[in-house]
């Protein structure tokens, strides 16, 4: 699994849970999740179950921090770097 | 409007699209079933080995509800854990939830805590978020607005104590529709935390004043205590949830089903005004997510979520409590 398809299929979980007339490519990659209200707490906690589910591998605790989870580029990051270090 | 043929929810959510097949998004992507009967979860009695010798090893969230009334029971008996259950007394608890808290702690043996900020305070505090907009959309799609305060003042509320208590690990009665997780155990670091939390404090903070500040987690204090970040425990990741079967547990320990709550709440008089407002508001039901991801992983019939999306509000306890908003 290459970097884009890494990206798409994190999108795909932002993007399902966008309203019907809205797309997750108007989000800023940089821009705060929670902050902007993408994302709580409960929201949190379904993103780590599916990134688990769908990369194969898992989140550790230490990892869940403001560092590789505050905006979809920074998960984008958090995401490859495990994926590589898979390999 | 559209309904999903599998789960219930209906395309009048902001979030919800119904295909051509008949399903709505979600069950397009969802393939998980419910967990099988009396799993071992080694992790969590691993954990409170390693917390053997503290006063507590679990702080539960015990608001005298069917689920964290069961909840509690399976891990003082399953797990035999050393518990705090604490409850928060948002002044709208029914006289038999009062009853029902102190029947099963005395039952189980369990220390048993009560916190209650003054009605008025908290009833301005509903009021003030009332409308809805201070949280984000995908809360509201989960619960009223009155239901995310009471749920965030709880959490904050917890996290408090477990760490001034040095108590390890939180526990909470959620049920598998209301948090979707693989996880049984789960530490958030303490940014994280006090991040979630910040927009609905600065709101009520900005808006009703700084009396507010202390029913939230400060920052400060969560940096100081960054060490003693509390686990998160979701039981239901391991252990099997029936509704009936759990309500005839808890019968059978003196447990008792109030009749002046709505049919989605067994001890909150408040969440029959809290559900209509939201209805009023949104035009949907604020539990039709957490009904419609039991009934997508079988825990549920599709017949037993579309009786309980037909149960809004006990007639009575609205009533009282509509009045009660009217004069603040």
């Amino acid at each position: 699994m290459d970097s884009k398809d890494v990206k798409d299929k994190l999108l795909s979980f932002f993007q399902n849970f966008m309203p019907y007339n809205e797309s997750i490519n108007e989000i800023d990659g940089d821009e705060s999740l929670i902050d902007n209200g993408y994302i709580d707490s409960t929201g949190l906690i379904s993103l780590i179950a599916f990134i688990e589910e769908n990369f194969k591998f898992e989140v550790f605790d230490r990892e869940i921090i403001p560092e590789n989870f505050e905006s979809i580029n920074k998960i984008h990051m958090y995401i490859n770097s495990r994926v590589l270090s898979m390999r | 409007m559209a309904t999903c043929s599998r789960c219930l929810l209906s395309d009048n959510i902001p979030s919800v699209r119904i295909s051509s097949s008949g399903l709505c998004n979600y069950c397009a992507v969802s393939a998980k079933q419910q967990p099988g009967h009396g799993m071992t979860d080694n992790e969590f009695s691993e954990l409170l080995d390693k917390y053997k010798d503290r006063k507590y090893q679990v702080i539960m969230a015990f608001s005298g509800g069917k689920d964290s009334s069961y909840t509690l029971k399976l891990i003082r008996e399953k797990y035999n854990a050393s518990i705090l259950a604490v409850t928060f007394n948002n002044g709208f608890l029914s006289e038999l939830s009062l009853q029902n808290i102190k029947v099963v702690t005395d039952y189980l043996g369990v220390d048993s805590l009560m916190m209650k900020y003054p009605t008025n305070k908290l009833l301005k505090a509903f009021k003030y978020v009332g409308d809805g907009r201070i949280y984000p959309r995908v809360s509201l799609e989960r619960a009223s607005s009155i239901c995310n305060l009471c749920i965030m003042l709880v959490k904050n509320m917890i996290y408090y104590e477990a760490i001034i208590r040095d108590i390890p690990i939180i526990c909470f009665g959620w049920t598998p529709g209301q948090v979707d997780t693989a996880k049984p155990l789960l530490r958030l670091d303490c940014r994280t935390v006090s991040k979630v939390f910040e927009n609905v404090r600065n709101s009520i903070v900005d808006e009703l004043g700084a009396e507010y500040e202390k029913y939230f987690l400060d920052p400060g204090f969560m940096r100081e205590n960054a060490e003693k970040m509390p686990w998160l425990y979701y039981p239901f990741v391991k252990n099997a949830y029936n509704e009936s079967l759990i309500i005839e547990e808890i019968r059978q320990i003196g447990w008792k089903y109030p009749e002046n709550t709505d049919g989605n709440s067994s001890n909150c008089l408040l969440n029959s005004y809290a559900n209509q407002c939201h209805i009023d508001r949104f035009g949907y039901h604020p539990y039709a997510f957490e009904i419609s991801n039991m009934v997508r992983a079988g825990y549920m019939s599709r017949e037993e979520g579309a009786e309980k999306l037909e149960q809004v509000k006990n007639d009575s306890s609205y009533e009282m409590i509509r009045k009660m908003f009217e004069k603040i």
